[in-house]
This record gives C-alpha cells, sequence and structure tokens, in this order.
C-alpha cells in the first residue's frame, strides 16, 4: 500500500512538470499494456512462447494448433476484455462529471442491475443477441432516468449525492428483485444457468463475431464521449455559473448520459455483470492524472483495459475451474475501494 | 459599449418581483449595487445574465436588442463571478481559467493554443501566473477569487457581473479585490457589483443603485449616497463623512452604535 504514497507525492511533483508528467503517464500505461497483451498472448492452459507468437504472425510459418489457440481463443477473449474495462471505467468518469461526485459508477446508479435485467428478459424470451443489447440499452436508461428522477425530487430533503445513491440502491435492488422473479419462473434446466452464470460475468465463449457485433456500438458511444470531455469538466460547476459560462448543461448531459449507457449496456450484454471496475479506476486514474476530463478519460480507458486484462488472466488461469469475473473484480474492488476512500484528500 | 436594460420586469413565472428597471452602463465604468439582504440583488443578477428571461422589457447593447439572442452569444458580452463555487473535483488554476473559454469553444471542441495564451494572459493581468498549477481546491478564499475573475477575464466579454466579491473575505483580500475591480474598470471593462458595504462603492468611486422593496433606484455616482438613504436601506443611523489625509480624500460611511 505505500505504492499509493508515492503516486500521491507524484501528484505533487505533477504540478511541477505538468505538461510532460501527463505524457510521461501515457507512454508509462500504453507500454505496460502492450506487454500486458503480448504476456496474456503467452499464459493459458497451454502455454505459447512469444518467439513462437512473433513466428506466427510475421512469418508464413504455420502451427494449426498455435493458431486456433492464439487468434481463435485467446485473441478475441483479451480483445473483449480490454474493451470492456475501458468502457466500463470511461463511462464511470462521464457519470461522475454528469452527476458531479467521484463517488458515482454505473453499478451504483443502477444501469447495470437495470441493463442486466433487460438482458435477463431478453434471454428468458431467447431472443438474439441483438436483441439482449437492445432490450439491456433501453432498461440500463430506463433505470439511470429513474435514479436521477427520484434525486431530483427528494433533493429538498437532504444532500443531493447521499440521495442520489440512496436513489440507486432503491431502483438497483428494484430490478435486482425482478431478476430474481425471472430466475424463479426460468426453466431450470436451460435458462436458468444461463441467466445465473451471465449475472456473474464471464468472457467465457466470446467470439470475434461477438466483437464485430459490438464494435460499431462501442464506437458510436465512446467517440462523442471523448470529443464532449473538456466540456464535461463544466459540470462540475454549478448551473448558475455554467450557464454564464455559455453552456447549456443539460444538453450535455443528455448526450452524455446516453453514450455512457449506450456503451455499457452493450458490453453487459455480452459479458453478463461485472461490477467496481466504473468505480475505482477513475478513482485510481484521478490520484495520479487530475480531473480534466480531456486528459483524464482516455487515459482511463487505458486503465480499466489493463485492469481488467488482468483480472481475466486470473480468472482464466487462476484454477483449473474458470473464475467469473464479477466475483474476482468484487474481491478485488471493495477493499480496494475502502482503501481509497480513506485516502481521499480534500482537494481530490 | 453600453448596456442597457429598459422597462423590465423582471422575477418568476409571471411573478414580477422587480419592477420598472431602468439601468445603463459603461464600459468602463463601476455599478455598485447596494440593498439589504432578500431586497431582489439575486433575482437582478440572474436577469441581467441572461439566466432568468426578462417578463417584459428590453437588454440593449449599444442599440441592438439582445433580449432573445442564445445562450452563447449572451456569455460572450456579459461574464459572471459567482458568490460561491462548488468545484466537485480538483482542478488546477490554469483547468479553471481554461473553462472561461468555453463560450467561444463549439460542443464537441477543445481549448486550441490560442485559448491557452488568452487564459495566461488573464492570469497575468490579475498577478496570479505563479499559482498557475495549483490545485483551485486548495487556494484560500481571496485567490480563489482572483481566479474566478481570472476566468471572468478569460471569457472576453466587454461586462463583468460580480456577486458579492468581497463576501467572506479578510479585510486585506477585500481591499485586494476593491482594487482588482478598479484596475478592471482602467483596462475598460463595465463591472456590475453587489456589495454589503457602501464605502466600496466610494472606494470604486462608483455609480450607485438601489435595490428596494421591489423597485430599482439609479441614484447615478455614489456622491449621492446620503445618511437617510442608507438608514432607509439598512434601517441602522450610519454617518457619512469626507475622510482626508495627505493625498486621501473620500467620503467613509461611520456606523452610529
Amino acid at each position: 500500500m505505500k505504492v499509493i504514497d508515492v503516486i500521491y507525492k507524484r501528484k505533487v511533483l505533477s504540478q511541477t512538470f505538468k505538461s510532460s508528467y501527463t505524457v510521461i503517464c501515457y507512454i508509462g500505461i500504453i507500454s505496460i499494456l502492450v506487454l500486458s497483451v503480448i504476456f496474456s498472448l503467452c499464459i493459458g492452459r497451454y502455454n505459447v512462447t512469444p518467439s513462437e507468437i512473433m513466428k506466427e504472425i510475421f512469418t508464413t510459418y504455420e502451427s494449426p494448433f498455435i493458431s486456433t489457440i492464439l487468434f481463435n481463443i485467446r485473441m478475441p477473449r483479451i480483445i473483449m476484455a480490454l474493451l470492456a474495462g475501458g468502457v466500463l471505467t470511461i463511462s464511470g468518469c462521464a457519470y461522475q462529471a454528469v452527476f458531479r461526485n467521484p463517488m458515482v459508477s454505473p453499478d451504483i446508479l443502477g444501469v447495470s442491475s437495470g441493463a442486466a435485467c433487460g438482458a435477463a428478459i431478453a434471454i428468458l424470451m431467447s431472443m438474439s443477441s441483438f436483441g439482449i443489447q437492445i432490450m439491456s440499452f433501453v432498461f440500463g436508461l430506463v433505470a439511470v432516468t429513474a435514479t436521477f428522477l427520484i434525486s431530483r425530487v427528494l433533493k429538498r430533503v437532504n444532500d443531493q449525492v447521499l440521495m442520489l445513491i440512496l436513489a440507486g440502491i432503491v431502483i438497483s435492488s428494484l430490478f435486482g428483485s425482478v431478476i430474481s422473479l425471472l430466475k424463479y419462473v426460468a426453466d431450470p434446466d436451460s435458462k436458468l444457468p444461463a441467466i445465473t452464470f451471465w449475472m456473474m460475468g464471464s468472457f467465457n465463449g466470446v467470439t470475434a463475431q461477438n466483437i464485430k457485433g459490438i464494435l460499431p456500438v462501442v464506437l458510436t458511444g465512446t467517440i462523442p464521449l471523448v470529443l464532449i470531455s473538456w466540456k464535461l469538466n463544466v459540470l462540475s460547476l454549478n448551473e448558475d455559473e455554467a450557464f454564464s459560462l455559455g453552456i447549456k448543461p443539460n444538453t450535455i448531459r443528455i448526450i452524455t448520459i446516453f453514450c455512457s449507457t449506450l456503451i455499457t449496456a452493450s458490453i453487459v450484454s455480452l459479458t453478463g455483470l461485472i461490477g467496481w471496475v466504473g468505480l475505482i479506476i477513475p478513482h485510481f486514474c484521478r490520484f495520479l492524472i487530475g480531473s480534466d476530463n480531456r486528459i483524464l478519460m482516455p487515459f482511463s480507458f487505458l486503465t480499466g483495459s489493463l485492469f481488467l486484462l488482468w483480472i481475466d488472466n486470473i480468472s482464466r488461469t487462476a484454477s483449473s475451474l474458470e473464475i467469473p469475473i464479477g466475483i474476482i473484480t468484487a474481491i478485488i474492488g471493495s477493499p480496494l475501494f475502502l482503501f481509497f476512500l480513506s485516502k481521499r484528500k480534500r482537494d481530490f | 459599449m453600453k448596456f442597457r436594460i429598459e422597462n423590465g420586469v423582471m422575477g418568476y413565472d409571471k411573478k414580477p418581483i422587480l419592477t420598472d428597471v431602468n439601468i445603463e452602463i459603461d464600459t468602463g465604468s463601476i455599478l455598485c449595487v447596494l440593498g439589504k439582504n432578500g431586497a431582489g440583488k439575486t433575482t437582478f443578477f440572474k436577469s441581467l445574465l441572461g439566466m432568468l428571461p426578462l417578463i417584459s422589457g428590453n437588454i440593449f447593447l449599444d442599440d441592438i436588442d439582445v433580449s432573445n439572442w442564445n445562450r452563447r452569444k449572451f456569455s460572450s458580452i456579459i461574464s459572471y463571478v459567482p458568490q460561491v463555487h462548488s468545484f466537485s473535483f480538483s482542478f488546477t488554476v490554469m483547468e479553471v481559467v481554461l473553462l472561461g473559454r468555453s463560450v467561444h469553444i463549439n460542443m464537441f471542441g477543445s481549448p486550441t493554443k490560442k485559448d491557452k495564451d488568452i487564459a495566461e494572459e488573464a492570469l497575468k493581468q490579475m498577478k496570479i501566473w505563479h499559482m498557475k498549477d495549483r490545485q483551485f481546491n486548495s487556494l484560500s478564499g481571496g485567490e480563489q477569487k482572483l481566479v474566478i475573475v481570472a476566468r471572468a477575464l478569460a471569457q472576453q466579454a466587454s461586462f463583468i457581473v460580480m456577486d458579492e466579491p468581497t463576501s467572506s473575505l479578510d479585510f486585506g483580500n477585500q481591499i485586494k479585490i476593491i482594487k482588482q475591480v478598479r484596475d478592471l474598470q482602467d483596462k475598460s471593462l463595465g463591472i456590475i457589483m453587489s456589495t454589503h458595504s457602501p464605502d466600496h462603492a466610494f472606494m470604486c468611486d462608483a455609480q450607485a443603485l438601489i435595490v428596494d422593496s421591489n423597485k430599482i433606484v439609479n441614484i447615478g455616482d455614489c456622491s449621492n449616497v446620503t445618511e437617510s438613504l442608507l438608514k432607509r436601506i439598512y434601517g441602522v443611523d450610519i454617518l457619512i463623512d469626507e475622510f482626508s489625509r495627505s493625498y486621501h480624500k473620500r467620503k467613509v460611511c461611520v456606523p452610529t452604535i
């Protein structure tokens, strides 16, 4: 845990070498990410050496066996982990900016459980994977809107942040009970296991075809988020200030919530529930690189990718039985979150 | 340039709070808004900034009617220094000042080199260049106020509305802010500020505006502020005297206790 103290000192350093510090952070994360991807390709039930990978990619020599492992099994899974980690993190950042609160994330706002509920309904009705995506998006959007409206209505009663989190809990548990109901009526031989495993989150069985399916959706959601990132800074001001700076906060809010929910739901529909990533990684990145969303959001994307890549590596290699992703992120995420909470400084 | 409101009626949802508002301010002058708590100053400022549409009446810039200008165009002529700052995230001073450029940057854009230069210029003008990489939330109240004024400068509007710029500052910082306000006046900006201390109006040699029970009274130069007027606004006895020592000559308020 000394690491965080060191990082905190870096933050002081960063104020002296602002611009080059940012560049160093980016170079650092990208190099670690590249190395991790190569390493992740190598490890697994059957170990492949880096030289074999090079041979496979850069020469005409082809071993059908290694080629299948690399390109049909490991590669799609790694890409999915990178994509899911990045997307969940960047949408976490976006929600935090919109709700002016470093403590919210897709899971806390009820987006995840809403999307999960939509997906469970879709699975129960034997819909196609496209149908699952649509259903999770619609339900995710409904959930986040409901959370926001409830907190708005109750705003005058108490502190807004608290209301937002409480509203999120209410909506989450509401959708949670709907999911339980769906499980209760689901066919115990086919549908019930499908829903149950899906809830735990996994990259198992992700194919190149799946990734091609969600990639356009993810891009349509992520690109506007990155482009609008500077304007998101304005949202951390109060309403009157934002107005006086010539901004219509609601327009930015709607675009951001729409895009974040779209990408979160598209990932959730494929991988199932993966909690904590959208909360702790943006938190960690703010520590490291500051709160300017223009710098923070792409950096969080990369860091989230790295995080989930390693979580997936643990998931598929730690034991002979694959451990569901959502379980590992919760086990690692909850103590980490408490730690960040205790380290939270006033100016952070 | 001249900013003018004619026959303005201000308030919420057709419920007028201030009626018959006629004011005019030039660039290069200061307008001090005096009035007791709850007299309608907030309503006045919100309407001035275009956050609250006028119930009736018109806003003019020189002879152009700007009442129906959109948010961005309006913000390019008048900027705002609010009283309280709520930042939920930690931004550096430079990042905060850059936010002032958002009027000039479209929805999906981000600041260019030129915007950065303008922000740097604003920091230098406020003499806070040295704190550009510090965290805004870690600054003292006086320093934060200077940063927010720099942000308003970066917005490059001709008029700045300041909502009690001296509130909750210590005595030294209050004077520093007043000095800065006078400097801005010399750079031919038009400043509209509210204050709880009529002394500040004397210090700035400002025009004075009284907000009093649903009315706005434009009394012109602050030398027209009289003891009976202060008694009417604040409900206590205040003497006005001429202070004079070497070059320092101005009116001062002395409350009788």
